[in-house]
């Protein structure tokens, strides 16, 4: 049984990114494209978390875990600024909008 | 060149970064390329000015549709990718025919035409039409519904020189399965038809692959069928048949014993599922060539021996086995094919079967390349 993406693009229509976009960096497809070469992008933000691709993806185990790439993207310090800023507001303020409770 | 595409298309639409040039530097063949840029053409416009910079920086266009072919038909050595996803409007329809934009999803296309459809039906339906039609591609229903080229009726295309032209008739051969070698398919008006209801089945099971070819003999004869497809003992499994070899055959009248239409639509959906299944089973690579019917027995039975899981499709007699990546046997399985004549490129040359073009195709191509794009621009390299 095979867990890696097979990169066939099924992926592609069900996913509400690359809809938007018409990109195929931004699909599901791209993210494991990189997870198959090992390579860390900031692309790896540019998703809803929806896992929409699961209902046609044909592999069954394949999990692109996004969530675990964006954590490894942090720790490497490559954030986007909106990001970083609501990481800087939580640590700060306790809240990610920078919110001082008065 | 960036800094023109740039110019010409916008940031958005022009892109030469390291993550769009690895992503579309592969298709879902998983053959490796490399891509000197990526652009988003939106119309007939963008594709001339496109074909103008090509021209001037002296640099191979490389069209690509949804990537989803598994020959390496858009794997770029060098060129520009062109993404034609952006292409993809509904620009006209009639009771009988629609007219699309190249990048149109096959999905979205079935999805709008409700009843009506476009009887190509891909296993994976994320493909565009554009693709399909550089690709001439064909579904398990060949026998009944033909290839692409069978339903395109007109095309509007930019071709390698940047002109526009309106192709149909004897001309429309010279773009649809050229892969996009001789210029943009840009939009294409499309035959459709009412969609079917579902017709009765025979499932017959087989213990030699002698006695099952006999059958397929007489059933080829039988006006009365639509669609024969062998299933070796690890598909039949995979297909909820039982371990024999089996044959699922497709009746126009009432002689197939499944009538149920429940059951009917419950074992055409496993079909649909099947390639699926083998890549979930570790079976991620597949060959597909095509035989003289009476090269089939010799060539099923040799793939037997060596427990290649096996399905055929009669006729055009393509016969499709799975492998696990990198397996030694698919050299081996190459040289044999060859020995019993199969064409290698029947459903697509790519970067893949590249070195099976014949003589006589890659003559072909050099004439349509005197007409159409003279610069050898579209495709560069892959096919002259």
């Amino acid at each position: 049984m095979t867990s890696k993406c097979i990169e066939c693009g099924k992926c592609r229509n069900k996913c509400p990114v690359y809809l938007a976009l018409r990109n195929e960096s931004a699909s599901p497809r791209a993210k494991g494209i990189l997870d198959n070469r090992k390579v860390l992008d900031k692309i790896f933000y540019l998703c809803s978390l929806c896992e929409a691709y699961k209902e046609c993806c044909p592999i069954q185990k394949l999990d692109l875990n996004i969530i675990g790439a964006r954590e490894r993207l942090v720790k490497e310090g490559i954030e986007l600024p909106k990001n970083k800023e609501m990481i800087e507001n939580l640590e700060k303020t306790g809240n990610p909008f920078g919110i001082v409770k008065e | 060149m960036i800094d023109s595409l740039k110019k010409q298309f916008g940031e958005i639409n022009a892109s030469e970064s390291s993550l769009n040039r690895l992503v579309y530097s592969s298709d879902a063949s998983m053959i490796e390329g490399r891509a000197k840029a990526v652009v988003f053409p939106k119309d007939f416009e963008d594709l001339q000015k496109l074909v103008r910079l090509a021209k001037r920086f002296d640099i191979g266009l490389m069209p690509r549709g949804a990537g989803t072919n598994v020959v390496g038909a858009c794997v770029p050595e060098g060129h520009i990718v062109v993404d034609m996803c952006k292409i993809n409007q509904l620009v006209d329809y009639g009771p009988n025919f629609v007219i699309v934009g190249a990048g149109m999803i096959l999905e979205d296309l079935n999805n709008m035409l409700k009843k009506k459809f476009l009887p190509i039906e891909m296993d994976n339906d994320a493909c565009t039409i554009g693709g399909m039609i550089a690709m001439n591609a064909m579904s398990n229903r060949v026998k009944q519904y033909g290839r692409m080229e069978d339903w395109v009726e007109e095309m509007e295309v930019i071709d390698g020189s940047g002109k526009y032209e309106l192709i149909k008739g004897d001309r429309l051969k010279h773009f649809v399965g050229k892969e996009g070698s001789t210029g943009f398919i840009v939009t294409a008006k499309l035959k459709v038809i009412e969609r079917p209801f579902l017709k009765p089945l025979n499932i017959m099971s087989f213990n030699t692959i002698t006695s099952t070819i006999e059958m397929v003999d007489s059933l080829l004869k039988d006006p009365n069928v639509t669609y024969i497809e062998y299933f070796d003992e690890e598909l039949s499994e995979a297909m909820d048949l039982g371990n024999k070899c089996h044959l699922l055959v497709e009746y126009d009248n009432d002689e197939g014993k499944i009538k149920d239409m429940e059951e009917i639509a419950e074992i055409w959906e496993l079909r649909k599922n099947l390639d699926s299944h083998m890549k979930t089973l570790g079976y991620i690579e597949c060959e597909m060539f095509q035989l003289e019917f009476g090269n089939m027995d010799k060539y099923l039975y040799w793939l037997r021996k060596r427990q290649v899981p096996t399905m055929a499709l009669f006729s055009p007699n393509v016969v499709t086995s799975y492998f696990r990546k990198r397996e030694m046997r698919k050299e081996e399985i190459m040289k044999t094919a060859e020995s019993v004549k199969a064409k290698m490129n029947y459903l697509g040359t790519g970067m893949k079967y590249k070195n099976y073009l014949t003589a006589e195709e890659k003559e072909g191509y050099k004439e349509l390349k005197k007409y159409y794009d003279l610069k050898d621009l579209m495709n560069r390299g892959m096919k002259v």
